[in-house]
């Protein structure tokens, strides 16, 4: 299992295009992908358990895989994350 | 992979389609049905059939309308009785439903996709303020 913690740093948080946009990064890897944001995990392949964690600026989301191309994945969707998914 | 047909009286199903694709690209295997007050039963029928003739090469065709009795829902049905392609009919299209049925349809047979698309549906609506009062407990 491979885990990190991140800042959103978007304007809009985890809003819906942004969490489209971590959903279809995490729909590339065979691994199981979970987000976790105050104790709550959700499936980060899933758009509508994703938008639940209403994931605002500044707010911290754990990244979790495990599986084939767990590091990998990890790797990517942070680097997503810290892109604020490509907005301000 | 499942295909998916939204057909709505207005531009709604279009709408519907378009914000999907905003979200998680492009889609393929997916068609929309505007049914507008001009349209004759024959029209309606018609362009229902030339949707799921699109989706031939799909593994059977979930059609998602917005009220159950309205004309999009009940030709939807009489096509059920008719084609060849497996098909079935869910009410109620909202955006928590087909954000599920496309995260789901490559994954899941005809049968347990619509039952996933009624389960999104349905868990999709609660009172927002209220859920935030209570995980702020």
């Amino acid at each position: 299992m491979f885990q990190q913690q991140f800042k959103i740093r978007n304007e809009k948080g985890l809003h819906l295009r942004a969490a489209g946009e971590f959903v279809k990064e995490s729909s590339k890897y065979p691994c199981d992908i979970w987000l976790e944001k105050d104790k709550v995990k959700v499936n980060a392949k899933s758009i509508m358990s994703v938008l639940t964690l209403i994931a605002g600026k500044d707010s911290k989301i754990t990244i979790m895989t495990e599986g084939e191309k767990a590091e990998e994945a990890l790797k990517n969707l942070g680097r997503l994350v810290l892109d604020g998914f490509g907005e301000k | 992979m499942i295909g998916i047909i939204v057909t709505t009286c207005g531009k709604l199903a279009s709408d519907f389609i378009e914000t999907v694709e905003m979200v998680l690209g492009k889609q393929e295997l997916a068609e929309a049905v505007v049914v507008i007050p001009q349209d004759s039963a024959d029209d309606i029928t018609s362009n229902l059939k030339a949707a799921v003739e699109k989706l031939q090469r799909s593994d059977g065709v979930l059609i998602l309308t917005g009220i159950f009795g309205e004309s999009c829902c009940n030709f939807s049905l009489s096509l059920c009785r008719q084609d060849d392609i497996p098909l079935r009919v869910v009410t109620g299209v909202n955006l928590p439903m087909l954000f599920k049925v496309f995260t789901y349809r490559s994954m899941l047979n005809l049968d347990e996709l619509a039952e996933r698309a009624c389960e999104g549906g349905q868990e999709g609506i609660f009172d927002a303020t209220e859920r935030i009062k209570v995980s702020e407990r």
